[in-house]
């Protein structure tokens, strides 16, 4: 099963700028920073550059009280290691790895405007591939298989302004929520929107969150539509059969939440193909 | 909202520089500024971005608008080296396809300027004494920022 993706909606022109494919698991015992040079040493001929970062908090989808967060482990635990993340990136710097104490993160992402955007399968192969590689590197350091207590899957989208639409008066133009009317004729058209919305799957199986913002893309400094849908629950068991056929979960919901969420007209700009 | 500052790569234009996430949460890679807070580094921010849109000879001397790097680079500056208790600057395109910064306070006035190329060059400026100390930042920090703002004020 961990090898199969389900066929769903497809976009020939999707505005995807960024996908994040992430498996989220309690703090490894004996997984401390001189582990992180040698997994890179594993990698490197594949992803040459390194970059630290601060570490991504741990998040949890609490269906008692919602989403909650908390700090690393590690800190709570007065650890002397200092908690951190690395950045594992290609020579194209389109794909990179991220490793810290708790995650194991996959990214893909747009840098320069011709760059093509690599489907889910694909995508989720090479995932499916370091996620594997990773473990075995563990395995191989007689440290614990991670107990994985959530996945994540996360799309960037960039609506530029002039694709079918040109200001936040015509946001009905490309959200299917977003009427456009108010009830009187007092207020002008909005400036800007900003937009949260937070969505259950069913069987507390997970969240799905999707927000909308007016952003500055830094790349071109021109001001954007950003559009981001995560999906983020936790699999049946840290089997990997499980974890991703949670993230093809994930994945699902966002593809058919873009589709729910954007307009008949933005999908025949962006080429909906079924 | 917390920004972190951290520069991936020296900015050449063919690549992203710098790094604006939203910490606490972002495993994403992609560089955004969010411009829906009513703060003045959002509007100038706006302004910055707005630029590209002024058309070639918007001065009257033939100058092409501020380049793609210069905007880039100025709104790095805003974001990453620059908050809310600053005082705000005056931000205006300049001849040549550049972005120029200015503060004055009293006698005293700073310039910084983001060349078409992307290069950062400053002026110091005295009226008092006359004094004018020009330079040139490769890759300034915000205590660079915040000693030269400094140096400001220090005249009162």
């Amino acid at each position: 099963m961990a090898d199969t993706v389900p066929t769903i909606r497809s976009f020939k022109d999707a505005p995807v700028i960024e996908t994040v494919l992430s498996i989220q698991f309690k703090p490894i015992p004996g997984f401390t920073i001189p582990h992180f040079g040698l997994y890179w040493k594993e990698i490197r001929e594949e992803f040459k550059h390194c970059e630290i970062k601060n570490p991504i908090v741990h998040m949890m989808e609490d269906f008692q009280r919602g989403p909650a967060q908390r700090s690393s482990v590690i800190d709570l635990e007065l650890s002397p290691e200092r908690a951190i993340r690395y950045w594992f990136m290609d020579h194209t710097r389109n794909t990179f790895i991220q490793v810290q104490q708790d995650r194991f993160i996959f990214n893909w992402q747009r840098i320069e405007k011709e760059d093509v955007y690599p489907r889910y399968k694909t995508t989720r192969e090479k995932f499916l591939n370091e996620w594997k590689r990773f473990c075995d590197f563990l395995t191989s350091e007689n440290i614990p298989t991670p107990e994985v207590d959530q996945c994540e899957v996360t799309y960037v989208n960039h609506l530029e302004y002039t694709a079918g639409w040109d200001s936040y008066g015509e946001l009905n133009k490309i959200v299917s929520y977003w009427s456009g009317k108010a009830s009187g004729d007092f207020l002008p058209p909005p400036e800007k929107v900003n937009i949260n919305i937070r969505y259950a799957i069913p069987n507390n199986q997970g969240r799905l969150y999707v927000s909308l913002q007016p952003v500055i893309r830094t790349r071109d400094a021109i001001e954007v539509l950003q559009l981001n849908l995560t999906a983020r629950g936790a699999p049946a068991s840290s089997k990997t059969e499980d974890v991703f056929n949670w993230l093809d979960l994930g994945r699902k919901w966002i593809v058919q939440g873009f589709t729910d969420f954007t307009t008949d007209e933005m999908h025949k700009e962006w080429g909906l193909e079924r | 909202m917390i920004y972190s500052e951290a520069i991936t790569d020296a900015a050449t234009g063919a690549k992203p520089a710098i790094e604006w996430q939203i910490r606490g949460h972002a495993n994403t890679g992609v560089e955004f500024y969010p411009i829906i807070q009513p703060t003045w580094q959002t509007s100038l921010v706006e302004k910055i971005s707005s630029y590209r849109s002024l058309p070639q000879n918007w001065n009257s001397y033939g100058s092409p608008p501020p380049s793609a790097i210069a905007r880039q680079k100025a709104i790095w500056f805003i974001t990453a080296l620059l908050d809310e208790k600053r005082p705000r600057p005056r931000v205006t395109p300049v001849s040549g396809g550049g972005i120029q910064f200015e503060w004055s306070y009293g006698e005293r006035e700073i310039e910084i300027e983001f060349l078409h190329d992307g290069t950062m060059e400053y002026l110091l400026a005295d009226a008092k004494t006359n004094d004018e100390l020009p330079g040139r930042f490769d890759q300034p920090s915000r205590a660079d920022i915040g000693r030269i703002l400094s140096w400001l004020i220090e005249s009162e």
